[in-house]
Order: structure tokens, then sequence, then C-alpha cells
């Protein structure tokens, strides 16, 4: 079985399968622009991951491990076709895989998944995320993402202000 | 005793590091060290969803648009989450807030006005910091321009229609030296409107650092005067390019502006970006003067259905061979299309057809045509087709995404709008 060395940024090596990993558009692409530019056929690809750290890339293999069978999402899938819901492809897997995580973490899988081009878990975490701010209020979204307000003196009230035009037009 | 130095990162004890981290303001700097170790990945993880949500919020866009109330709830979490969505709201005034900072009547730029007054001092009146006027009215077009001196230096965008045949002239130099921080500049509007009133001696234009963007669209040509007009204007262009030409690197126009003399001179360095030229059938001496006139075009979108797309229509063109990347066409297929045409693009990333026939049955060849676009643009990585009728639509949809996807390597968006 043909494999490929990804490093994270943080040093972590994984051993993967060229099959698994070519279910990401950026592994792909690493996979055979490396081909085209070694003179040995059977020499092991090395892909070094600089903005994403083990415990993400780690949990990115995951999924692609658990998805590997479904079929490749192209990465600007529009919606007319249909197959951009994310909730078409919500698994209960899916739904496992995310409940324990932290909101930080779903974060840093958006821009993994983003950066990596895998479709699928892109949709699921935006998704995720999408539903934690849209139609919430402030103090809700604060909440969920543990956030406090850093604003100072009277920045809180002048931005309510600034929205006021838009609210009301 | 003899105090130890610290002399490395690593032996700052977590207090003094998370200082130091929150002086990085680039959420790329912050996902630089969160994923440096372990040790610094626990020190900051509590700050992950404020540090990323400016990197992580235009990918949440894309996947699916925000509602603009949504918006406006994030720009109030925080400060990091305020300046993530000004951001967001900024690059796409269209997509939020366009309409509300649409000007149409003297009642609703008179509520904005009274707004922009009740604002305590250092707000922004104009959310995605753009402006437009598009009413046929004077008194909004002075109440306009009372907005824009009084409040206007947070703008960077903005819009002025002249859609009024006898609209007093624009008076620019007034206007601008409102916006000293306006990086796109809009005029839309009948020729004879646009005046440069008494030019550079009498109302010099004052310097503008940040513009790099200027929009010229021409609505319509009178049929009186045609000479008069066409001084007028070539007035009126020379007056504001004379001033900002040669540091714009984006230009919208109509076909009218290949009429101006020295234009090339005028404008010398739109290199890139884009350059639109909108609403153009172009006669045989406007192609001239589009191959000759020194432009390097990334991007050219002619929206006119009545085009031809002679064999004249593309050696013009021929110029922008090596920069062209993105184009816009109207096309019949049965007629005047031939995929071979675009082989003198071969950096062409990006093509949007607009098919304009109006068969019923099923055109021969259609299929054929459309597959020999993988051949001739091999570097092709959006396609965007827009068929006008039901039966080409399903024609497009039996071809099938995937053997679309087949045929360009590099194709990642194809899109069919019925």
């Amino acid at each position: 079985m043909a494999l490929v060395r990804v490093i994270s940024s943080d040093g972590a090596a994984f051993l993967v399968s060229q099959r698994l990993a070519k279910r990401s558009g950026k592994l792909k692409t690493e996979i055979e622009t490396f081909r085209k530019s070694s003179d040995n056929s059977e020499a092991q690809p090395e892909i070094r991951i600089v903005t994403i750290r083990a415990e993400i890339l780690r949990l990115v293999l995951q999924w692609l491990q658990q998805h590997q069978n479904d079929p490749v999402l192209p990465a600007n899938q529009n919606e007319q076709d249909g197959r951009g819901d994310a909730e078409m492809g919500q698994s209960q897997w899916d739904r496992d895989f995310l409940a324990p995580m932290d909101l930080g973490i779903v974060m840093e899988l958006i821009l993994a998944a983003n950066h990596l081009e895998v479709k699928g878990l892109l949709d699921i975490t935006c998704k995720l995320v999408e539903s934690k701010i849209t139609g919430r209020t402030v103090d809700e979204i604060r909440t969920a993402f543990k956030l406090k307000s850093d604003f100072k003196g009277n920045e809180e009230e002048q931005t309510r202000l600034e929205n006021r035009w838009c609210v009301e037009n | 005793m003899e105090h130890l130095r610290p002399t490395e990162l690593a032996d700052l004890p977590n207090e003094m590091l998370e200082e130091i981290f929150n002086f990085l303001e680039d959420p790329d700097d912050f996902l630089s060290v969160i994923g440096t170790c372990h040790r610094w990945n626990d020190i900051m993880a509590y700050k992950k969803t404020e540090r990323l949500f400016a990197k992580v919020l235009p990918i949440l866009q894309e996947s699916n648009p925000f509602p603009l109330r949504t918006m406006l709830t994030a720009r109030q979490i925080n400060r990091k989450w305020k300046m993530g969505t000004d951001e967001q709201l900024e690059l796409n005034p269209y997509g939020f807030q366009h309409q509300a900072y649409i000007l149409e009547d003297t009642e609703q730029v008179t509520r904005l006005l009274t707004h922009a007054n009740s604002l305590p001092q250092g707000a922004n009146p104009f959310l995605g910091k753009y402006l437009g006027n598009i009413s046929q009215d004077p008194g909004v077009y002075e109440l306009f321009r009372q907005l824009i001196q009084q409040h206007g230096t947070p703008l960077k965008n903005i819009l002025m229609g002249f859609t009024f045949n006898t609209f007093p002239h624009i008076e620019l130099a007034s206007i601008l030296g409102g916006v000293p921080n306006v990086e796109t500049l809009t005029i839309l509007g009948y020729i004879q409107n646009l005046d440069a009133g008494g030019g550079a001696d009498d109302h010099p234009l004052p310097p503008l650092p940040h513009l790099n963007s200027v929009g010229i669209i021409i609505l319509g040509m009178p049929r009186e005067n045609q000479e008069d007009t066409d001084d007028r204007f070539q007035r009126f262009v020379s007056y504001l390019l004379t001033a900002y030409g040669e540091q714009l690197s984006t230009f919208q126009c109509t076909k009218d502006m290949l009429t101006v003399d020295g234009i090339g001179e005028l404008l010398p360095n739109i290199t890139q970006p884009e350059f639109f030229i909108r609403r153009s059938t172009f006669n045989h001496n406007e192609l001239q003067v589009l191959s000759h006139v020194g432009w390097r075009l990334h991007t050219l979108q002619i929206s006119d259905f009545a085009i031809q797309l002679s064999p004249e229509f593309f050696v013009a063109l021929n110029n922008f061979s090596e920069t062209l990347e993105d184009l816009l066409i109207h096309v019949e297929l049965e007629e005047n299309f031939n995929a071979d045409s675009l082989v003198i693009f071969p950096l062409l990333k990006k093509l949007e057809l607009y098919i304009n026939s109006e068969l019923r049955s099923i055109p021969l060849g259609m299929k054929d045509k459309l597959m020999k676009l993988g051949g001739v643009a091999p570097n092709l990585e959006e396609l965007d087709i827009t068929l006008q009728n039901d039966t080409l639509c399903d024609v497009a949809w039996g071809m099938g995404m995937e053997v679309m996807s087949s045929l360009f390597k590099k194709l990642n968006w194809v899109k069919f709008h019925c």
C-alpha cells in the first residue's frame, strides 16, 4: 500500500495511505506535485502542514478514515445541485464526533478542513458554528463561545448605536 | 544569590508568555503560536474562539452567508469579533447593508444625517463604509454632499448616480474633499451631467492616497449637441484621471471611455486585477483602440447580447493573450460561438457564458461545442453558464457535472443558472 508522511506544525508525523490522503484536495495536489518532481517513483512523499497542529490533523484524518467510501464533493460545490447541504451528509457518527468538542477546537477544524480542502468536514463544522451564532442573542453567543466583552468606555453602546441605522432600515 | 536570566521564550512563565502572545494581532500569528507546542496551545486555548473568529468568518460566509442581523449581533460580542465582522461588511457592502446606504429620497437622507449627528465622537455612521446616492432629486444630492462633508471620513466606497437629465454638474472636488480614505469611487450617469465645472484650475481635486478603483458608467448619450457632449465628457474624464489615473489599478467603464483622447496615458497602471468594459458592442474603430491602448487586461466583461464574436473581435483581443484570466461573453450556441476562438487565452481561469439561444429543440452540436472548451481552456477553474430556456437546461443537466469536471483538471466550480 502506497503511503504518505503528513507532518503537523508541532512536528508529529502521521503515516497515511495515499488513497485516504487523496480525499483531501490539498494533499492530493501535494502528492501529485511530489510525484512529478521525484525521480524515484517508489519514494514516499512527505508533506509538512505548517498551519495545523497534531491534535487537529489527527481529527481530520479520523474523519477522512470514517468517510473514506463517501463520494468526494468538489471544493466549491454549489447548492443548486443539492449536494452542498451539510445536513445531507451528517451522520450519527458525525454528531458523536463533534459533540465533545470545544468550539475553539471546532474553529481550528474549520480552518484545517478549509486548508486541506475536505469539503464534507468543512460543511459539518461550519454548520455547527453557524448554529451557535445565527438567531442567538449577544449573551447567548458569549456563553457558547466562552467570551467576555472587552469593550472599553462607551464602545459597546457606540456599537449598538451604529447598528441602529441598519436595524431600522 | 545570582538571578537566572531567561534567554529563551521557553524559560518564561506562562503568565508572561500569555502577555506576549496577546500582543500578536494577526490571527495567523495566533495560529502559529498554538500550533508550536502543547504548552503554548494550552496557555492560549481559552482565547481561540476570540482570536480565530476573523479567520473563520470568511469561510463561514462562503458556506452559508449570515443575514445582516446576525452580522450586527456578531459585532457586539467583543472587540475582535467586531473587527472581524466589520472587515467582512467592508469587503462586501452589497451583500449586507447596501440598501440601507443607498440614498433615494429626501426623507431617508435627512434621517441618516440625523442618525450620523446623534452618534458619539469617533463612531462610524456607515457600516460597510459604503454610501451611494442614486436619487434624481437635486435636494437629495445637496444633503448627500453635506453628509459626506460632515461625516465622510470613515467611507471607503462611494457611488454617485446622476441619472436625471437636467442635473446640475457634479461638484466633485467638494464631495471628494470629504472622503479622504476612499478606496473605490463609482460615478454612474448620463454624459451631459458629467461636468468638470471650471476644471482643475478652479476646483483642484484633493489627494486621495487610498483610491485604487474608479468606475465611470455611462447610461446614455444625448442625441442633440453631440460635439458639445463629447467635449464635456473628454474634459471631465481628463479632470478626474489627471488627478488619480496613475494610482488606479482597477477601472470600470463603458465603451464610451475608448473615445477619450489619450485614455491609455491617463490610466498607465491598469495592469491588475480587473478591468471591466460593460454594455459594449464594439465597432471596428473601437476594437482597434482597445487593442492598442496598452492595457494588460486580466478581466473583460462584455455583456451585450448583440455583440458579434467575429474573428476580428478575437484578433483585437489577441493583445491580452498573455494576461486575460477572466472573460464574460454572451453567445448564441447555434450562431456565433466557436470554442476554438478561446485558444488565444491560455491563462483563462474563469469563463462566464450567457447562452442566448432561444431554440426550443436540442441544438445539434451544442454538447460538442461545450465539450470542446476542455481542450482550449486547460487552466479553467470556474465555468459559469447561464442558460435562457428549459430545453437547454435539460441538455446541460444531461451532460452531468462529473463529465464536465473530468474535462478540466483544474476546474473546481461549474455553475448552471437556468
